[in-house]
């Protein structure tokens, strides 16, 4: 059993042995499990620094708890991670002081998992950085266990608007548990280090992408309970959505180049495996799809301002389907985001209203897809289509995006 | 006595003609302050706005301008920065100008004119910012109205504008000293009919979200499973 031990971060720096693997929390964590759990640590033959953030004032209660080994355990001072609004949200100055402080380390990768510390296990920690460490691969990203209804915002615009983006095919592109190889460090960690970047999010994939490196995909057999449940839709979306469209605006001259997309080397093999396998209940989809209705006959002002008058025709006809025929197409709905990322762009109207006015669209996107899943045991095969309608109207969000007036079908 | 009237005429031609002309000086001191003043505040507005995108203060400023730009959702805080010098030049010049003005004319009309000018001009500005704040108001209450899944949110939204408009000409006529009685009752009278029957709309309406909202608390107080259709939806 390797043993570990705990220091402060100036000792550190100065008498810091040699390390394979860093191993960064980005969260405030809970030290006696982090402790406990790396007590247990069976990485054979690798040597690991597990590194968590800590706020000002609080390492010298960390000081005491000491002891040498493979393992070692650090406590960093970072003032960031006092001030998340969003806790269970990874922000990018604290990636940022902790990707850095892998870097001064000279480590092989550095691995990055969410402070829930459900993916701190050392089979997890093995998955992802056996990629970079053996294939030559300089991100690793996870392909976690879902259910039908599990990420729905991960579904509906996340993925697919990375997908047909950045052209390339990463299922989960705001994982919260990745891995970077020593190469893609510096890059990683300069990238997240702008002003601009820090008031968003990380999208580690895109930067990736950004730096022509190589990504990877593992199964992470993990299940995130997030809090986000007390959450109220229009916030999550300002949350999550909101630094995507800011993201795009950043990258609009690489992504308006990129043509199709390619798919992304899977280690260890297999899909990840399916929540529930099909068999969870399904919710109903009456109360979605009468939030869209009614965001349809209240909203339609708004929505003027941002949407062309071909898709509020669509939207008017959709709302009057019946519950049983209602069905939001693929292309429909791939071009309502393209929209309402370029009203992100062009300040059509304030963004907290912008983002409250998509909610109503994503319930009846919601609703739709419930409909749809309720006889299905999988969502895998209709993802990828989705996915392929966004890439599909893709040449719509860069004509947009180049003549926002002209081009208004 | 065609002769008497026409040179009473034209002697009457003459004072008005005179008292014209004796406004010119004034009128023409009152455009070149304005247009000199607003060129300096244009040319300052262009330094200040070239000094500020290469500081990137908009980046810098980050979160912190969410607010302006939720209100002029349009403007980038340094282009807002640039425009205020803009327009603080403006309103000097129309001071300077206005004080030219008052300066070389003598009469009691134009003297009349320009004391209410400034009244003019506040109550012009009350009425544009009211417009501003009615208007991103009730755009708020919409939306937050149909994602809370009420169903009066328009007549909501609708209330909370006029109430704004309503209270914005109220203060501009106020500003302006018209009427101010029966404006101050007026008000009073418009103000609480539209805060009652809000208030009445939203309670009747709101009745069943209300107990619903105290069930679920109260389940949730005793420890009593609560069945959430949202439960069964992630949607992160």
């Amino acid at each position: 059993m390797a043993k570990v031990e705990v220091a402060q971060e100036t000792a550190e720096s100065q008498s810091a042995p040699q390390t394979d693997l860093v191993v960064g929390l980005p969260g405030l964590v809970d030290v006696a499990r982090v402790r406990s759990v790396a007590e247990q640590w069976s990485v054979t033959g690798r040597r690991i620094t597990i590194m968590h953030p800590c706020v000002p004032g609080m390492s010298e209660a960390l000081e005491k708890l000491g002891g040498t080994g493979d393992v070692r355990l650090v406590a960093k001072e970072i003032s960031a991670v006092a001030t998340s609004s969003a806790p269970w949200l990874g922000q990018p100055p604290v990636y940022a002081a902790l990707l850095a402080e892998a870097e001064s380390l000279g480590v092989k990768a550095c691995i990055i998992l969410n402070p829930d510390l459900a993916a701190f296990t050392p089979a997890a920690v093995d998955a992802l950085a056996r990629p970079l460490l053996d294939g030559g691969c300089d991100l690793t990203m996870p392909l976690y266990e879902a259910g039908r209804f599990d990420g729905l915002l991960n579904q509906a615009i996340l993925a697919p608007v990375t997908r047909s983006l950045y052209g390339k095919r990463v299922r989960y592109p705001l994982a919260q548990d990745f891995a970077v190889s020593a190469a893609f460090l510096p890059g990683l960690r300069q990238s997240i280090s702008t002003a601009a970047a820090a008031q968003g999010l990380l999208w580690p994939a895109t930067e990736a992408v950004v730096r022509d490196k190589k990504v990877c995909q593992v199964c992470l057999p993990v299940h995130h309970e997030y809090a986000s449940s007390g959450m109220d839709l229009p916030t999550l979306l300002q949350l999550l959505v909101a630094p995507l469209f800011a993201d795009i605006e950043r990258h609009a001259s690489l992504w308006q180049r990129v043509r199709g997309s390619h798919s992304i080397t899977e280690a260890g093999g297999g899909e990840p495996a399916q929540v529930g396998n099909g068999t969870e209940t399904s919710p109903d989809p009456r109360p979605m799809v009468e939030a869209f209705q009614l965001g349809q006959r209240n909203l339609q002002e708004v929505w003027s301002l941002v949407l062309p008058p071909v898709t509020l025709l669509e939207l008017k006809k959709l709302s009057r389907q019946s519950l049983e025929s209602f069905q939001m197409s693929d292309a429909l709905w791939a071009r309502i985001v393209y929209d309402f990322a370029l009203a992100y762009r062009l300040r059509t109207l304030g963004r907290g209203h912008l983002l409250g006015a998509m909610a109503p669209l994503y319930l009846g996107w919601v609703g739709s897809r419930v409909l749809e899943l309720q006889s299905t045991a999988s969502a895998t095969g209709r993802q990828e289509q989705l996915e392929r309608a966004f890439e599909q109207n893709k040449p719509y969000l860069v004509q947009r995006w180049r003549w926002p007036d002209r081009f208004n079908p | 006595m065609w002769n008497q009237v026409g040179h009473t005429l034209s002697n009457s031609m003459t004072q008005a003609m005179g008292r014209f002309a004796s406004l010119l000086p004034g009128i023409l001191a009152f455009l070149l302050a304005v247009v000199l003043f607003s060129l300096i505040g244009w040319l300052l507005a262009w330094i200040v706005q070239r000094i500020l995108i290469s500081l990137r203060f908009d980046e810098k400023l980050g979160r912190g301008t969410d607010a302006v730009t939720e209100w002029s959702p349009r403007q980038t805080p340094a282009r807002l920065a640039a425009r205020l010098v803009f327009w603080v030049f403006v309103v000097l010049g129309i001071a300077v100008g206005v004080d030219a003005f008052g300066a070389s004319a003598n009469s009691t009309i134009a003297s009349g004119l320009l004391a209410y000018l400034p009244k003019l001009i506040g109550a012009g500005i009350i009425l544009l910012v009211g417009n501003i704040v009615g208007r991103f108001l009730s755009r708020g209450v919409l939306i937050g109205a149909v994602n809370m899944n009420l169903q009066y949110a328009r007549l909501l939204s609708l209330g909370v504008k006029w109430l704004v408009l309503v209270l914005t000409a109220a203060m501009a006529l106020d500003h302006l000293q018209i009427g101010q009685k029966i404006v101050d009752l007026a008000f009073g009278i418009l103000f609480g009919g539209i805060v009652l029957s809000l208030a009445l709309s939203v309670g009747l309406g709101s009745r069943d979200v209300i107990f619903r909202s105290i069930e679920r608390e109260t389940m949730r107080a005793s420890g009593a499973p609560v069945a959430e259709e949202e439960e069964q939806l992630r949607h992160f």
